[in-house]
């Protein structure tokens, strides 16, 4: 073959294979449109949009003050101390060593453990954190972690659907992630949670179905302590 | 043995091409896209189109990238994939997948249809076990080791980082450790309780979370944004303000409502922009409701810093504003009844680049009872080499309006529930080796809700570390092999005559 026609078709080889390996994209609004999903046109300058009214309280109306909200979105939920006085049961405090006793009493929050004396004594730990406690038991085949959180996220933003709400009417809901059963509900306006995992996940009825982790919720009793308290 | 020139001009072509291929193959292979939150692989259910960042500065939660979060059960391999193995290279791709809210029957009020997958599965750098390390994401307390768990309780966030599938021997923490970000927990593996799962983690966000309560919350956005500071990509601001100057709008990107939200009001028509925002001021020490605009700004100097107000909502004689520039924070107060339109708060200060912000509080001082509004509407910024034109002569501002348009919006949109719920909820994925979806091709990209977008044009970001464009160094390759190319071209001519 003719040298100058080789050289030339490698040349023009080359610089194919370069356009052909050129990346996509290039201008802002392409990237951008990428980053969003969208098209490139929609991506394009467009006149502004009028924002989407929220709902709202009546114009007039005074607005609700809440309790001070730090920067940002989160605050520590006002406890109801009411529904926490007339709770019952009471947690026999023969049931906890001394020295958890001593550490939960520092609870942020009200603090509920299961009364079953067979799950207390396989305590493995208990921690009182800031915006929470937790209890770590260790009973026979399976693991129980009961924890509470007083810090609230408030997200604004977030909508949901007619199930999720109404799964929000419910004393409790149940959730399963690879047979780790987790049971969460609301109780005194902060937050609780029930986990259960089986060494033997997928036979042991435990994870495998719904009633031992409702019966622990059942069985929750109320530590007296002053958790929360001002 | 001599080399013809024939065989020199072949080498040289070859080295030429291959100088050009290999960089470019090596950016495309650590090029991180990511398809958006809430499209899941077809068939896997619906997601929540979700941009909240739950946990904003979170660790990524294993120590080395790459890493490929996609779905274990619907991936290759996975007893409702579209068959193979699990280390199929397929799995081990960009772009990210999101599976939250994925098929199951369990609870999830933030899923459509109140079910779904509460977490993210996420396979690490390669298809081996007990090799690549998970990380602690935050501070915080190793507070519950099960037989295939680790919870970590996050101290400053109150958030619970879940982890599942460690190899417990390869654990090196023990419940009550304080642990710190980035400490190693443990080794990916498959661990499962004696029955192995593919080689992943499992790892999911727990919050006391308003509306909800105590909930599961989407990891995806969260994953997303630490996995860019893994790969020390940038972190995208909502916008930029060009060198030039710029407004910034309550109705565009930058801006947030904070504190107790709903004490803001939204008018429509009125102010910049088409709309305003407004609540009555009090005499509370804290505030109770307050705003922010964010900035980041592309050239550092001087800029006048301007409000536009409407005088039917700016009523407070001393409102209250903060102003984060450069590294320093004022309060700012400002006479709103004096004047509407634009109002100047002064000159200041600015760095390029964010972490800047102008802020309104309603803690002004002026009692709640007398119903003495605030309001929040656009910004403005003008460099101070261009404020040779009045304020008020700026009907057209030689500044780029930035609000309102969603050029470059990867803040929070307003969440969006996607398909109506119910869909694909009947069946669990339970049992093995179930014949894939007919027509399902996940090696073709073809996925999320109703699979309406292909993976190659919905993927999120065309971005990398690494520097993925090839233009600058294998633009001179490509140049250096032409050259070399002729000159031995010419060479082997000039040798053969």
């Amino acid at each position: 073959m003719n040298r100058s026609l080789l050289a030339t078709i490698t040349t023009l080889a080359i610089g194919a294979l370069s356009l052909g390996c050129q990346p996509e994209q290039d201008s802002d609004a392409t990237t951008r449109a990428l980053s969003l999903g969208i098209s490139q046109a929609e991506a394009n300058p467009t006149p502004k949009e009028v924002p989407t009214p929220k709902e709202v309280p009546t114009p007039k109306e005074a607005p609700v003050k809440k309790p001070y909200y730090p920067r940002g979105t989160t605050y520590k939920a006002e406890i109801d101390r009411a529904a926490v006085d007339a709770f019952e049961p009471r947690l026999d405090p023969s049931l906890l060593s001394e020295e958890a006793i001593a550490k939960l009493s520092t609870s942020p929050m009200p603090v509920l453990l299961p009364a079953n004396e067979a799950l207390l004594d396989k305590a493995k730990h208990y921690s009182v954190r800031e915006h929470g406690y937790s209890a770590s038991l260790a009973p026979e085949g399976h693991h129980v972690y009961i924890a509470g959180i007083r810090l609230v996220h408030e997200y604004p933003q977030i909508e949901l659907d007619e199930a999720g709400d109404a799964l929000l009417e419910q004393p409790y809901r149940l959730s399963r992630t690879h047979q780790i059963v987790t049971l969460s509900f609301s109780r005194f306006g902060v937050g609780y949670t029930i986990d259960i995992e089986c060494a033997k996940p997928m036979d042991d009825p435990r994870c495998t179905e719904d009633a031992y982790a409702i019966g622990i919720y059942e069985s929750l009793a109320l530590l007296a302590t002053q958790g929360g308290a001002p | 043995m001599r080399t013809s020139p024939k065989t020199l001009v072949r080498i040289a072509c070859f080295a030429g091409l291959m100088t050009f291929a290999l960089p470019v193959a090596d950016g495309f292979a650590q090029e991180f896209t990511y398809n958006p939150p809430g499209q899941l692989v077809s068939g896997s259910g619906t997601g929540r189109e979700d941009y909240t960042v739950y946990v904003p500065d979170m660790r990524y939660p294993m120590e080395a990238a790459p890493s490929f979060p996609n779905s274990q059960v619907w991936g290759r391999g996975g007893s409702q994939g579209p068959g193979g193995g699990q280390c199929d290279s397929q799995n081990y791709s960009y772009p990210w997948w999101d599976n939250f809210c994925e098929t199951r029957q369990w609870d999830v009020p933030m899923c459509p249809g109140g079910k779904g997958h509460q977490g993210q599965d996420i396979r690490p750098a390669t298809c081996e076990k007990n090799v690549h390390w998970g990380v602690a994401a935050e501070d915080g307390e190793i507070t519950q080791i099960g037989s295939y768990s680790v919870y970590l309780e996050g101290t400053a966030s109150g958030t619970r980082h879940r982890y599942l599938h460690m190899e417990p021997s390869t654990l090196t923490v023990s419940v009550g450790d304080r642990v710190t970000k980035g400490q190693r927990l443990g080794k990916i593996s498959n661990a499962f309780g004696g029955t192995p799962t593919t080689i992943h983690l499992h790892y999911d966000l727990y919050q006391n979370a308003s509306p909800m309560g105590p909930s599961y919350v989407p990891t995806y956005m969260s994953l997303v944004t630490s996995y860019e500071r893994l790969l020390g990509i940038p972190q995208e601001p909502c916008a930029v303000v060009p060198a030039a100057g710029g407004v910034v709008d309550d109705g565009g990107p930058c801006f947030r409502l904070q504190g107790n939200v709903a004490s803001w009001r939204t008018e429509e028509g009125p102010g910049e922009g088409g709309g305003l925002r407004w609540t009555y001021a009090w005499e509370d020490a804290d505030e109770d409701a307050w705003a922010q605009w964010l900035l980041d700004l592309e050239a550092g100097g001087e800029y006048k810093l301007e409000v536009h107000l409407v005088g039917e909502y700016a009523k407070s004689t001393q409102a209250r504003y903060e102003l984060t520039h450069n590294g320093k924070t004022d309060e700012i107060r400002l006479d709103m009844s004096a004047g509407a339109g634009w109002r100047e708060l002064g000159t200041f200060d600015f760095a390029a680049g964010g972490d800047q912000d102008l802020s309104i509080f309603d803690n002004t001082g002026d009692p709640l009872a007398d119903r003495i509004q605030i309001m929040a509407d656009a910004i403005r910024l003008t460099p101070k080499q261009d404020m040779t034109d009045p304020p008020e002569d700026m009907g057209t501002p030689p500044v780029q309006d930035m609000g309102g348009t969603p050029t470059s919006d990867m803040g929070t949109p307003t969440p969006d529930m996607g398909t109506p719920p119910g869909q694909d909820m009947g069946q669990p994925p339970s049992g093995n080796n179930t014949t894939p979806p007919a027509g399902e091709d996940m090696s073709a990209g073809g996925g999320g809700n109703g699979g309406s977008t292909s993976t190659s044009s919905c993927a999120c970001r065309s971005v990398s570390s690494q520097g993925s464009t090839p233009s600058a160094p294998t633009g001179l390759a490509l140049m250096a092999s032409i050259l070399g190319m002729l000159w031995f071209r010419r060479r082997s001519g000039t040798d053969e005559a």
